[in-house]
């Protein structure tokens, strides 16, 4: 059967395109408007539409726990941020200045924790900093004579750090690596035969030359630890006592889906979810215009 | 020359130290597994791993045994769960890409910084309204809803990936299978794809993965237990056992982290190249 | 064994807002069994022309005819043509058996007659002994003889070539250009080659389509092409080292005409006198090995390069600008001899600042 051109190729295009864009709208950003709409309604575990507009910004803003979710969240993403980039930092200067297949290998038993399913992670992490008698740094430290030590009750922001850092550092330390290894051997050699000591060369050019991705990653990764949640929600879950760790997006999760009567308190949870969208939203932009990403689209030639 | 055979030993120290902090979690995880205590590391023994016999939590203990869903349905849900989204991801996305490579249409741009955007918008933020489209679909509580979910979040990086694999082809190979006889659907099939099959590989790796470890939407969509995967189990496990049999939680993740080990040691290499595509765009 | 033509063709790449004109208002014939070059800068569209008639590209305006039907609307894979790239363009995952064979199982040829035709056409090429290596472990020679096979186990009607030489070593390119001559004589195919090497146009054309941004600016034979250049752009495109292109008025001194160019009054013989005396501003052109130097007079020697065969120097005039010129070997001069210089002007052209032919 004959079928024209044109009819064909427009038969072609959808069908191989249009499930991706169906996919994507149904599940990504039907979601991302329905959050702003239900913000501005009292959905909860009645599920009735009832627009109250603004009442629940209102709400949130009065509330005395938005100050602590807030501090939370900054705090969180400032250290969490800080672990990931300079250890990960730490891991790729290490790692490009060993033997090849040696730095290789560490930045792959790196990647280990990332791949791990999430919950291995969260209960490995808990049992080794558990504040019990039990935990496994507490039995170390009792068969050498010592009292246990109340990790997560006293260092509980330290112990999130670690724990998501080590999640994150192998991206940064994947990426930073990456980066110096692309960085033409001239300029190292042109530097030594000048004299200079390798702490200088890594200060004065190898640090300036990955400066793009030490930044991109920086944005990258506000931005995702913004809205990241699952490994405080496995361990500490906003605790120990009130909110010490609550972030921004734990709180909306426990307000639509934690246990106790608060709970499936949808409208306003998503208020909260409606303000992280638009400080992200405001991040993005700025970053879009720093990092000018359009060029990263490549032009198309079939017709 | 001794000051910098010092500085050496130094830098490969620290290096040694760096390559075992990620490792000892995982060397205390599996002496743990194998520990005849229930809450300290000692001696050797595979009690714990009584479990795989018959599947049941607790066999000895009928009571507690019914609380708890079975070994081997639990694997299954865990299983397809992961499949599922590998095998949807790959094909959405292998195909979507190929397109959004080649072919100029309208709205080309738009689509692919769409993608971006949602490839960097954590899927966090859209759980209370997936909860309620779900919940008006009825997905909700089924695998499938899970699936559907979690394809979507994977699919963005996908799409990127493949688009970038897609991209290193050179122009004359397409135009010369054109030229041959190929219909448009030929070139895609017969010469693209096999071209492309190490991105097909890390992307439905990375999936699959992404898939089996999957914490979140289950803990969130999911209820009756009979439809928990792995994470599911363990998590419930360790919070109601924590303190009193952690050996068990121990070889229980053990079994969980096998597929996981395996993979990583096949597919590290691809896993690494994902990271920077992903990442990068 | 098709005659091609192309009438009024023309076809815009959409980039980004604006679009790139790549192909303006083409008209040309192929004729049957002819071996077309198209010749032009990088840019050109002449590549563009190709997949035109290939048929990948759908023309925007105009149309394309295979003998006297319109192919249009024709996919690629209906019009039969075979189709050589500079970069081989084979299939990294098959072996050299495969890629031949490949658009004969799309064809749906039975196994035998596949097998028969990919054997003569590599015993043609003399590449039997590669069939079952794969591309990468090929040498860039290999590769094209490869890619020619592919092209001509088709039997296609036409024979498409984008720049298919460019890539290979001089001295194989040259042994290779004999060969695809002589191939195409013997099987008898249409042929439409695209090339920006003139030396390779010229050597391997029946006939020549010059072209610029766009526009075919003559089509001819190669002889045509260089004693006939129809603008300044084929007459300095063609033929190596390049012909001289130099500004010239036309003055009278004492009613003879003549050409002030280079510092000095050249005069001209009565034929063309009369015909550009008319003319303010022209451009004259000469092919160095159409100026003569005699000993004595207003030009200098710049630099003299040996070059086997002749002698290739560049002469400076009097108000600056140098000159190539061609000479035989037995002509003794040396950088910084003052010469004269003489033309045959039995084969100069000149043409108007336009780029139009006068004469």
């Amino acid at each position: 059967m004959y079928i024209p051109r044109r009819i064909y190729k427009k038969i072609f295009l959808s069908a191989m395109l249009l499930p991706s864009i169906v996919v994507a709208s149904i599940f990504l950003a039907v979601p991302a408007a329905l959050t702003l709409a239900i913000s501005l309604t009292g959905l909860d575990y009645r599920f009735t539409w009832t627009w109250i507009g603004l009442r629940n910004y209102e709400r949130l803003f009065r509330d005395p726990a938005f100050q602590l979710i807030v501090r939370a969240t900054l705090i969180y993403v400032a250290g969490t941020l800080a672990f990931n980039t300079g250890v990960g930092l730490l891991i790729a200067l290490i790692t490009t200045h060993i033997r090849k297949s040696l730095g290789s290998f560490i930045r792959a038993l790196w990647l280990l924790p990332r791949v791990l399913p999430s919950v291995v992670w969260a209960v490995l992490m808990m049992w080794i900093f558990s504040p019990m008698p039990t935990g496994f740094l507490n039995t170390v430290i009792k068969s050498l004579g010592g009292a246990p030590i109340p990790w997560t009750f006293k260092y509980y922001w330290p112990f999130l750090f670690i724990v998501n850092g080590f999640i994150g550092s192998s991206l940064s330390a994947i990426i930073f690596s990456s980066a110096i290894e692309s960085i033409p051997p001239d300029y190292i050699i042109a530097a030594k035969v000048d004299g200079a000591s390798s702490f200088t060369i890594i200060r004065k050019i190898v640090l300036p030359m990955i400066k793009w991705h030490i930044a991109f990653f920086v944005a990258y990764n506000t931005l995702s630890l913004l809205a990241s949640f699952e490994y405080i929600l496995l361990t500490l879950d906003g605790g120990p006592g009130y909110y010490s760790t609550e972030v921004m997006i734990l709180h909306a999760y426990h307000l639509a889906f934690g246990q106790y009567m608060v709970a499936m308190n949808y409208g306003y949870a998503a208020s909260i979810v409606t303000i992280l969208f638009i400080i992200g939203l405001i991040l993005s932009i700025i970053y879009w215009r720093i990092f000018r990403l359009k060029r990263l689209m490549l032009e198309a030639r079939l017709e | 020359m001794a000051k910098i055979k010092i500085a050496t030993i130094l830098l490969y120290i620290v290096a040694g130290v760096l390559a075992t902090l990620p490792a000892v979690p995982l060397a205390l995880l599996i002496s743990l597994a194998f520990s005849e205590h229930p809450v300290y590391i000692h001696g050797f023994t595979l009690k714990n791993f009584d479990f795989l016999k018959t599947g049941k939590l607790f066999a000895d203990n009928p009571t507690y045994s019914a609380l708890y869903p079975n070994i081997y349905l639990t694997a299954l849900n865990t299983f397809l769960l992961a499949i599922g989204n590998a095998l949807l991801v790959v094909l959405i996305s292998s195909t979507a890409a190929y397109i959004i490579s080649r072919y100029n249409f309208r709205g080309r741009v738009v689509l692919l910084s769409s993608f971006l955007i949602m490839h960097g918008v954590p899927a966090s933020v859209l759980l209370i309204a997936l909860y309620y489209m779900l919940k008006t679909m009825g997905l909700l509580n089924t695998l499938l809803g899970v699936i559907l979910v979690k394809m979507a979040v994977d699919l963005p990086l996908g799409v990127w990936v493949l688009k970038g694999f897609y991209d290193s082809i050179p122009w004359d190979i397409e135009i010369s299978a054109l030229v041959d006889g190929t219909s448009r659907f030929g070139v895609f099939s017969r010469i693209m794809l096999p071209l492309v099959k190490p991105g097909i590989f890390a992307i439905g790796l990375f999936s699959f993965l992404s898939g089996w470890g999957e914490y979140i939407f289950v803990y969130t969509f999911i209820h009756t237990s009979t439809n928990w995967t792995f994470s599911m189990l363990i998590r419930s496990l360790f919070s109601e056992m924590g303190g009193i049999n952690l050996a068990l939680v121990a070889s229980l993740s053990l079994i969980y982290l096998i597929p996981v080990i395996i993979l990583f040691v096949i597919g590290e290499k691809y896993l690494v190249r994902l990271t920077i595509g992903g990442v990068k765009g | 064994m098709v005659k091609v033509t192309l009438e009024d063709v023309s076809y815009t790449y959409r980039s980004g807002r604006r679009g790139v004109e790549a192909v303006k208002d083409l008209n040309l014939t192929i004729n049957d069994k002819e071996f077309m070059v198209l010749l032009g800068p990088s840019g050109c569209g002449k590549s563009t022309t190709l997949l035109l008639i290939a048929g990948v590209y759908k023309p925007m305006k105009g149309h394309i005819y295979f003998d006297d039907r319109i192919v249009d609307d024709l996919e690629p894979k209906d019009r039969n043509v075979g189709m050589v790239f500079q970069s081989y363009a084979l299939y990294p995952h098959m072996t050299v058996y495969e890629n031949i064979a490949f658009p004969l199982k799309l064809k749906k040829l039975s196994k035998q007659e596949i097998d028969r035709r990919v054997k003569e056409a590599v015993s043609m090429l003399r590449i039997e002994d590669l069939l079952d290596r794969y591309p990468r472990q090929l040498s860039g020679g290999q590769q094209q003889r490869v890619a020619l096979a592919r092209a001509i186990a088709k039997n296609p009607a036409i024979f498409l070539m984008d720049e298919p030489l460019s890539n290979l070593d001089a001295k194989i390119r040259i042994e290779v250009r004999a060969e695809l001559k002589r191939l195409q004589r013997e099987i008898g195919i249409t042929t439409i080659y695209v090339t920006h090497d003139q030396a390779e146009a010229m050597s391997l054309a029946d006939r020549i389509a010059v072209m610029n941004a766009g526009r075919i600016l003559q089509v001819g034979t190669p002889e045509e092409l260089y004693h006939k250049p129809a603008n300044i752009f084929v007459a300095g495109f063609i033929g190596s080292p390049p012909a001289n292109l130099i500004d010239a008025d036309v003055v009278e001194v004492d009613d003879k005409v003549m050409l002030e160019m280079l510092g000095v009054k050249i005069p001209l013989p009565n034929n063309i006198a009369s015909i550009v005396r008319n003319e303010n501003k022209v451009i004259f052109m000469v092919r160095p090995e159409d100026i003569d130097l005699e000993p004595n007079g207003e030009f200098t020697v710049y630099s003299v390069e040996w070059h086997g065969r002749e002698i290739l120097a560049s002469v400076q005039a009097p108000d600056g600008k140098t000159l190539k010129v061609v000479l035989p070997t037995n002509k003794r001069i040396t950088a910084g001899d003052k010469v004269s210089i003489n033309f045959n002007f039995k084969h100069i052209h000149i043409y108007k600042q336009s780029g139009e032919l006068i004469i």
